[in-house]
């Protein structure tokens, strides 16, 4: 996803590219939507997911798609489980671990995938998380990781289901015009 | 005239409950016409309903009722097809009673099914049907598929069904009754499209012949239906009823479990006819376990207004604070069946095809 910065919010609230949804984060240890802008500053031509969160105990790498807005161009032939879609989505994983590892944020990660799409439901989400989790390195760690982890885990929700979350409804998603949903 | 809803009250599993008309006592606070008391409820509408739920909440029993109801339309009927709904559930059956909710048998019992200007109502507790003159002479015409394939045993079951007492119900005998009828001379051209993807499916027509069916294949072959893989059987009597012009403007379909022996690869295929089926004008009725089967119809309708959920659940009655000041025995009553409808899969819970589907994802992740 090409990332355009919306606004940037000093209290931890982001707003997400299609400026109709934000996130607020004012309850993370840490938190950014600036990946995309530093990697660009940077000259780097590499993916990056849309925002990360620091908590007690892991990172949030979160990526954002949302194609059941208004706005979406043709949201129908939006299809996630298409395979470059899901080589998209993870490698916006891996090439967000270096912004990681120069902040020394060293906790594991858990990969959220947060996606609203046509006729999306749990179980099309779930089939997308499968898909997800080959391509991502847990058979790698597993193989060579030696108890180090690259990533704990993968998710795939939608909005509702980020916010009704115990972990993650703590960085609740609502809309900037409440009016407009 | 499509078929707008259905009520029932203890019979089989569903009972008396607490509730507002079928909306949701538990979300809502009490409104003037609300009733403490209420039978089970279920609006339908007009294109594709899709029953949903976990085995023994009542699919069947609805898709029977209905097919009782419209039956009961039709003055006369075809000799030898029933038309109570006793016979629909077992030949064995000697009266209502065993039909009734076992714990109310002393309630009232009945279901009642209505078009929205006329009702039916079947009453179990007066032996009788209530509404009657109403609904007779409508003539509404409706086919009922069983869950297991009957034409290949067609040969001889009718007349062996007149003399014997055979271990089948109503519609398994009713069905073979509606794929015996003569062929219509013309079909409406709206249907060759259906016809003729139905025929490529299968790889041509089907005939009958001295109580046999047969499929006549396009190289001219002609193999008897029990040959023929069960999927493709089904298939094969759409293609009949259709030929025999009982599915046409203004019909019912009530399908029970249509995915039944039926490979997912045929699902899109079978989505297609119905919902063109439906933009024929057929009301249809389906009750279905299968996931992938009951999206198809989700993501292939070409408005949502043509197919809609309903979803059949169990759970125990939590009646408002405001309620239980009319009711002695609020505590005594436990694990009801709901429904909620919903032109989205994705709006039931708990939606149990679903549940069921997430498991084994979970499982495939976790392994």
């Amino acid at each position: 996803m090409k990332y355009i910065i919306i606004e940037v919010d000093m209290t931890g609230i982001f707003t997400e590219e299609n400026g109709k949804y934000r996130i607020d984060c004012s309850n993370a240890i840490w938190a950014t939507d600036e990946v995309h802008k530093d990697y660009q500053n940077a000259g780097l031509h590499i993916n990056d997911t849309d925002f990360l969160i620091e908590n007690e105990s892991c990172i949030l790498m979160i990526e954002y798609k949302n194609a059941n807005i208004a706005s979406a161009v043709r949201p129908e032939a939006f299809n996630p489980t298409e395979d470059n879609k899901i080589s998209n989505v993870t490698r916006k994983f891996y090439d967000s671990l270096h912004y990681l590892k120069l902040k020394n944020k060293t906790k594991t990660v858990q990969y959220v995938y947060i996606l609203e799409y046509p006729n999306g439901d749990t179980v099309t989400r779930k089939r997308i998380r499968n898909k997800l989790k080959k391509e991502l390195p847990f058979a790698l760690q597993d193989n060579i990781g030696d108890g180090i982890k690259l990533i704990d885990k993968v998710d795939v929700v939608s909005i509702e289901e980020w916010n009704e979350n115990k972990d993650y409804g703590k960085y609740p998603i609502s809309p900037v015009n409440k009016d407009e949903f | 005239m499509p078929i707008k809803s259905i009520e029932v009250l203890n019979v089989m599993v569903f009972q008396r409950q607490w509730r507002k008309n079928n909306g949701d006592c538990k979300q809502e606070k009490l409104k003037i016409g609300d009733k403490i008391a209420d039978a089970f409820k279920l609006n339908f509408c007009d294109g594709i309903n899709v029953l949903i739920g976990e085995n023994g909440v009542g699919k069947t029993t609805l898709l029977k009722m209905i097919y009782a109801a419209t039956q009961w339309s039709i003055p006369k009927t075809e000799r030898g097809k029933t038309k109570q709904l006793l016979q629909f559930f077992s030949n064995s059956l000697k009266d209502n009673e065993a039909l009734k909710n076992a714990d109310n048998k002393n309630d009232h019992c009945y279901y009642k099914v209505s078009d929205g200007e006329h009702c039916f109502e079947d009453s179990l507790s007066l032996n009788g049907i209530v509404g009657y003159s109403d609904w007779l002479g409508l003539n509404i015409q409706s086919v009922f598929i069983p869950t297991t394939e009957m034409l290949s045993h067609s040969k001889g079951f009718l007349a062996m069904n007149e003399k014997f007492n055979m271990p089948f119900d109503g519609t398994q005998l009713d069905i073979i009754v509606n794929a015996s009828l003569p062929e219509t001379r013309e079909l409406p051209t709206s249907m060759d499209g259906i016809m003729r993807e139905i025929s490529d499916a299968i790889d041509g027509t089907v005939i009958q012949e001295d109580d046999s069916f047969y499929i006549i294949k396009k190289d001219g072959r002609k193999v008897d239906f029990s040959l023929e893989a069960e999927g493709l059987r089904k298939l094969g009597l759409l293609w009949k009823l259709i030929r025999n012009g009982l599915l046409e403007k203004n019909s019912i379909l009530l399908w029970d479990e249509p995915e039944a022996n039926l490979n997912p690869e045929l699902y899109p295929l079978v989505t297609n006819i119905l919902l063109e089926l439906q933009k024929n004008g057929v009301q249809i009725f389906v009750a279905t376990h299968n996931y992938n089967f009951a999206k198809y119809l989700e993501i292939r309708r070409e408005n949502k207004e043509q197919v809609m959920f309903h979803n059949l659940y169990r759970g125990n009655t939590e009646m408002p604070v405001e309620l239980g000041m009319y009711s002695q025995n609020r505590n005594e009553r436990s694990d009801e069946v709901y429904s909620q409808s919903a032109y989205s899969m994705d709006e039931l819970e708990p939606n149990h095809i679903m549940i069921a589907d997430n498991k084994l994802l979970d499982e495939v992740y976790n392994y």
